[in-house]
C-alpha cells in the first residue's frame, strides 16, 4: 500500500498517456482528457501545501513571543489580511479578481496592484545591483576562455544599445588592447599580439567607420545569438532532453522512486 | 599601486550607487532613439499582422511581477496591435500570481481602444437614432391621417403610446451609453435589455390595437397592420445598426476579448486543450458559462486559434512548443524575458517558434512596429546606459587586475 | 486617480524603497517587507487554489451538471457529475501531508498519478517536441545561395556536435575527442557570455520598472494629485 501501489498508479498512468498519444482514438483520448483534468484539479490541491506548514511555524513563534516574532506577525497579518480581501471581494463581484473600473479596483485586485506586485518587482530588481557589482568583481579576461566569454558578452550588450555603441566599443577595443599588451608583458607572444591587434583594429575601425558601426552592432548580436550560441544552446538542450526522457522511462518503470520517500 | 589596490576592493555600495545614477537620470529626460528591428520582432509582428480580422489570439500570461518591466510592454503591444487588426483575445495564463498584470493590460487596451473611437461610436448612435425618428415620425402622420379618415381617436392614444415606447427606448440606450462607457459588456447588455423590454412592450401594444378596431374597420386594420410591419422593420434595423456601430467601434469583453483564468498544470493543460477548451475552462475568471460567452461559440481547440503568444519569464513558451506546437500544429510566438530568450533561439532556428520578443529591448521594436511608444521605449535610454555602466565595470575590474598582476609578477 | 489608487501608490513605493534599502543593509524595515511578502503570496495562492480550482473546476462543474440531470434526467451529466468525487478524493488525499508522515503517505497516490502522467507526457513531448525537430534543423545543406548561410549551416552543425560531446562523453578528452570538446568549449563561452549579456538586460530592465514607478507614479502621480485639487 505504501510503496507497491503508488509505483503500480505511476506505471499506469505513464504507459497509458504512451499508449493514447500512438492510438488517440476513442475510448483513449476521452479517457486521457479525464486524466488530464483530473491531473490540474490536483495542481489546485498542492497550490495549497506549503500554507500549513507556514501558519505553524508563525504561529508558534509568535504565541512563545519568540525573537522576531513581531515579523511573524507581519506574515500572519499580510495572510489573513489578504485572504479576507479576497473572500470580500469575491462575494461582493462574484470573482475576486474583480478590475471594477480602471481607477477603482476590487480590494484583492488592490492588495495584488500595490502590495505583491511593488514587493516582488522590487525583491528581481535587486538583482541588478548584485549583477554589476559581480561583473566588476568577477569577470576577469584572465585566459582564452574567459576573454571569449567577456567579448561575446560585451557586444551582446553592445548590440541592444539604442544609444553609446560607438564609446562602448571603443571601451571594449581599449579591454582587448589592455588584455594583449598584459599578455606580451607575461611573454605570451602569440595570443598577446593577437589580442592587442583585434583591440587596435577594432578601435581604429570604429573611429573611421562610426556610422557603420552603429548599424552592424545589432547585427553582430543577432548572428551570435542565432549561430554560435544557438549551436552550443542546442547542443546542450539535445543532452538535456536525452535526459529527460531517459527519467521519465526510469520514472515510469519504478527505478527512479525519490517522489515517493520524499513524504 | 595604492589606487588600483583601492579600485579592486571598492565598497560594492558605490556600484549600486552608481548603477541608480546611470538607470534615474536617463529616465528623467525624453531621448528620442531610433530603433532598428531585429529579425525575430519583426517575424513575430507579420506573423500577427497577417491575420484576417476576427482570428483568434491566445496569450498565455507566463510571468508575474518579477518580470513585469519586461513582459508588460509586450502583451500591451501585442493586445493593441490585435484590437487594431479586429483580432479576437482569448486571455488565459499559467502563472496565478502574473495573471491580474495580462487582465490589467488587455481591460485597459480594450478600454484605450473604446476611448479612441468614443465620437465615431456616438455619432454612429446618433445616427441610427436619428434615423429611427425621422421614419416613426412618418408613419405617426400617415397613421394620424388615417385615423382621421376612418374616424378611429381610440387608436390614435395606442399608436402615441408605441411612439412615446421608441422614444424611451432611444433615451434608455443613450444613458447607458454614459454609464456604462468602461465596461462595454453591461453596457451591451443594457442596451440589449432595453431593446428586449421595448419589444415586448411594442408586441404587447400591437395586440391591443388590433383588439381595438378589429369589429369596427377592415380597411382600418390593414394600414395598421402594414404600418406595424414597417414599424418592426425599422426596429430592427435600428437595433441592428446599434450592433454593428458596437461591432467596428467597441472592444466588448465576450465578444472581441475573453479572460479564461488560471488552471493549474500546465502540461495537463496544454495537451488537453488540444481536445477542447472547454474541458478545463468550464467558467471564465468571473464565473461567466464559456458556453455562454459569444465569443467562444466557435472556438473549441487549437485549430480554431490563429497565433498562441506567451508571455514568460521561465520554461513555459518551451511546454508550448514541446505539446501545443508539436503534437497540435499551434503557430506559437514568444514573449520572454532577456533570461530566457537566448534559451529559445534554437527554436527559432527550428522554426517551431514564429516570432521571439525578448526583453525590454525585443518589446521597445514591436513598439516601435505599431508606432506607438510605450513603457518599453521610455525605459530603453536607462537600459543603454545601465548597460555602458556594466561594460565599464567589467572593463575596469580587468585592466585593474591587469595591473594587479604585472606588480605582482614584478616583486617576485 | 482617486484616494484609493493614491493610497495604493505611496504603500507600494514605501514597500519598493524598504527592498531598495536592503542594497545598504539588512535593516528591519526590509525584513518587515520581506515578511510581509511571504504572508500576502501565501494568500493569493490560497485564493487561486480556491476560485480557479475548487470553485471552477469542481463545484461549478458539479452544479452545472446536476442541475442538467435534474431537468433532464440525463445519465451522462448525473455521471458527469458524480465522478468529480475522484479527484476531488484524491486531493483530499493530497492534503494529508498536513497531518504528518502517519497519514501523510497516503498523498503518495495523488502524487504517483500526476507523477506518472507527466512522465508518460514528457517522453512523448520531448521526442516529438523537442529532440525530433531540434536533430532536423541541425542537420542543414551545405550549399546555400549565399557565403553565410553556408559559414552559419557549417558552424551550427559544428557548434552542436562539438558541445553535446564536450559535455555528454564521460571519457577523458584526449586526441581527437579533446580536439572536438575544445571547439565545444569555445561555443559553450560565446553561449554564456550571450546569456550573461542577456541576463544584464534582464535585471536592469527590472531595476528601471521599479524606479519608472518611484518617479512618474509615485513623485510625479502624488504632485498631479494634489495639482488637480487645487
Amino acid at each position: 500500500m505504501k510503496r507497491t501501489l503508488p509505483l503500480v498508479i505511476t506505471f499506469l498512468a505513464g504507459v497509458f498517456v504512451v499508449v493514447t498519444f500512438f492510438i488517440p482514438r476513442e475510448p483513449f483520448g476521452s479517457l486521457e482528457q479525464r486524466m488530464l483534468v483530473w491531473a490540474s484539479i490536483l495542481g489546485g490541491f498542492t497550490l495549497l501545501l506549503g500554507i500549513d506548514s507556514l501558519i505553524k511555524h508563525h504561529g508558534r513563534k509568535l504565541a512563545r513571543g519568540e525573537k522576531d516574532w513581531f515579523y511573524s506577525l507581519v506574515t500572519l497579518v499580510g495572510l489573513f489580511g489578504t485572504l479576507a480581501a479576497g473572500i470580500v471581494t469575491w462575494v461582493k463581484y462574484g470573482t475576486p479578481l474583480e478590475l471594477a473600473s480602471l481607477d477603482k479596483v476590487g480590494g484583492f485586485f488592490w492588495v495584488y496592484k500595490w502590495i505583491m506586485v511593488p514587493l516582488q518587482g522590487t525583491m528581481f530588481a535587486l538583482l541588478a545591483f548584485f549583477i554589476a557589482s559581480a561583473a566588476y568583481r568577477a569577470f576577469r579576461a584572465r585566459t582564452f576562455d574567459a576573454t571569449l566569454l567577456l567579448v561575446a558578452a560585451i557586444l551582446v550588450m553592445i548590440g541592444r544599445l539604442s544609444m553609446g555603441v560607438i564609446p562602448a566599443t571603443l571601451v571594449l577595443a581599449v579591454l582587448l588592447t589592455a588584455a594583449g599588451i598584459h599578455r606580451l608583458l607575461i611573454r605570451k607572444p602569440v595570443f598577446g599580439a593577437v589580442l592587442a591587434a583585434a583591440g587596435v583594429s577594432l578601435g581604429a575601425l570604429v573611429l573611421a567607420f562610426p556610422q557603420d558601426a552603429i548599424r552592424l552592432a545589432p547585427q553582430v548580436q543577432e548572428w551570435l545569438m542565432s549561430v554560435p550560441q544557438t549551436a552550443a544552446r542546442r547542443g546542450i538542450l539535445i543532452g538535456v532532453t536525452l535526459g529527460t526522457i531517459a527519467m521519465s522511462i526510469r520514472i515510469i518503470l519504478g527505478i527512479e522512486r525519490t517522489y515517493i520517500s520524499s513524504t | 599601486m595604492k589606487f588600483i589596490k583601492w579600485l579592486t576592493n571598492i565598497d560594492r555600495r558605490i556600484i549600486f550607487l552608481l548603477m541608480i545614477v546611470a538607470v534615474l537620470v536617463p529616465m528623467l529626460f525624453t531621448i528620442p532613439i531610433p530603433f532598428e528591428v531585429g529579425e525575430p520582432v519583426q517575424n513575430a509582428f507579420n506573423a500577427i499582422d497577417s491575420l484576417k480580422p476576427g482570428s483568434v489570439i491566445m496569450l498565455s500570461v507566463d510571468y508575474d511581477a518579477t518580470s513585469y518591466p519586461e513582459c508588460q510592454p509586450m502583451i500591451v503591444a501585442i493586445t493593441d496591435h490585435a484590437f487594431r487588426k479586429d483580432l479576437r483575445i482569448i486571455l488565459l495564463g499559467h502563472i496565478p500570481t502574473g495573471l491580474p498584470l495580462g487582465q490589467e493590460a488587455l481591460e485597459r487596451a480594450a478600454a484605450e481602444y473604446n476611448q479612441s473611437h468614443k465620437a465615431e461610436y456616438k455619432q454612429a448612435v446618433k445616427r441610427a437614432g436619428e434615423e429611427l425618428k425621422r421614419h416613426t415620425a412618418g408613419y405617426q402622420e400617415a397613421l394620424k391621417s388615417a385615423a382621421a379618415e376612418f374616424d378611429q381617436e381610440y387608436t390614435i392614444r395606442h399608436q402615441e403610446t408605441l411612439d412615446s415606447l421608441v422614444s424611451d427606448y432611444l433615451e434608455k440606450v443613450d444613458s447607458a451609453a454614459v454609464k456604462f462607457q468602461k465596461h462595454t459588456f453591461e453596457y451591451w447588455e443594457a442596451v440589449k435589455y432595453a431593446g428586449e423590454e421595448f419589444n415586448r412592450h411594442a408586441a404587447g401594444h400591437r395586440k391591443l390595437l388590433e383588439g381595438g378596431v378589429r369589429e369596427k374597420d377592415p380597411g382600418y386594420v390593414r394600414i395598421l397592420k402594414r404600418a406595424a410591419a414597417e414599424y418592426d422593420k425599422h426596429i430592427t434595423g435600428y437595433q441592428n445598426d446599434l450592433g454593428r456601430a458596437a461591432d467596428q467601434y467597441l472592444k466588448r469583453y465576450g465578444i472581441d476579448f475573453v479572460n479564461l483564468g488560471y488552471r493549474p498544470g500546465v502540461v495537463a493543460i496544454i495537451v488537453g486543450m488540444g481536445r477542447e477548451i472547454r474541458d478545463f475552462y468550464h467558467k471564465d475568471y468571473q464565473n461567466i458559462n464559456v458556453d455562454s460567452l459569444h465569443m467562444m461559440d466557435d472556438v473549441h481547440n487549437y485549430d480554431d486559434i490563429a497565433t498562441l503568444v506567451s508571455f514568460a519569464h521561465g520554461t513555459a513558451v518551451e511546454s508550448w512548443i514541446a505539446y501545443a506546437g508539436a503534437r497540435f500544429g499551434q503557430q506559437i510566438i514568444g514573449g520572454v524575458t532577456g533570461v530566457v530568450a537566448p534559451d529559445l533561439y534554437p527554436y527559432l532556428q527550428s522554426g517551431q517558434l514564429a516570432g521571439l520578443l525578448g526583453g525590454l529591448k525585443g518589446a521597445s521594436e514591436y513598439e516601435s512596429l505599431i508606432k506607438k511608444k510605450g513603457l518599453a521605449s521610455r525605459g530603453m535610454p536607462a537600459q543603454s546606459t545601465a548597460h555602458i555602466l556594466v561594460i565599464l565595470l567589467i572593463v575596469i575590474g580587468s585592466m585593474a587586475e591587469f595591473a594587479l598582476d604585472l606588480y605582482k609578477r614584478r616583486g617576485t | 486617480m482617486n484616494l484609493p489608487t493614491l493610497l495604493g501608490i505611496w504603500i507600494a513605493a514605501t514597500l519598493t524603497i524598504a527592498i531598495l534599502s536592503f542594497l545598504y543593509r539588512d535593516n528591519p524595515l526590509y525584513k518587515f517587507a520581506e515578511h510581509l511578502y511571504v504572508g500576502v503570496s501565501a494568500a493569493y495562492w490560497v485564493i487561486f487554489a480556491a476560485k480557479f480550482t475548487m470553485q471552477d473546476m469542481l463545484v461549478s462543474v458539479f452544479a452545472d451538471n446536476w442541475r442538467q440531470f435534474l431537468e433532464t434526467g440525463s445519465a451522462t451529466a448525473f455521471w458527469e457529475a458524480w465522478i468529480l468525487v475522484i479527484p476531488t478524493a484524491l486531493g483530499f488525499l493530497m492534503l494529508t501531508r498536513w497531518f504528518g508522515p502517519k497519514v501523510g503517505w497516503l498523498s503518495r497516490w495523488p502524487i504517483a498519478f500526476t507523477i506518472g502522467l507527466g512522465a508518460g507526457l514528457g517522453i512523448t513531448g520531448s521526442i516529438q517536441g523537442i529532440l525530433l525537430p531540434q536533430v532536423q534543423a541541425t542537420i542543414l545543406p551545405l550549399w546555400t545561395p549565399d557565403l553565410w548561410g553556408i559559414v552559419a549551416n557549417i558552424l551550427l552543425f559544428a557548434g552542436v556536435i562539438s558541445s553535446i560531446i564536450y559535455f555528454y562523453f564521460s571519457r577523458p578528452h584526449k586526441g581527437l575527442l579533446g580536439g572536438v570538446s575544445r571547439v565545444g568549449i569555445t561555443f559553450i563561452m560565446v553561449s554564456f557570455g550571450a546569456a550573461f549579456g542577456y541576463t544584464v538586460m534582464s535585471r536592469v530592465s527590472l531595476l528601471i520598472g521599479r524606479l519608472y514607478f518611484l518617479v512618474y507614479d509615485w513623485i510625479v502621480g502624488t504632485v498631479d494629485f494634489f495639482k488637480a485639487l487645487l
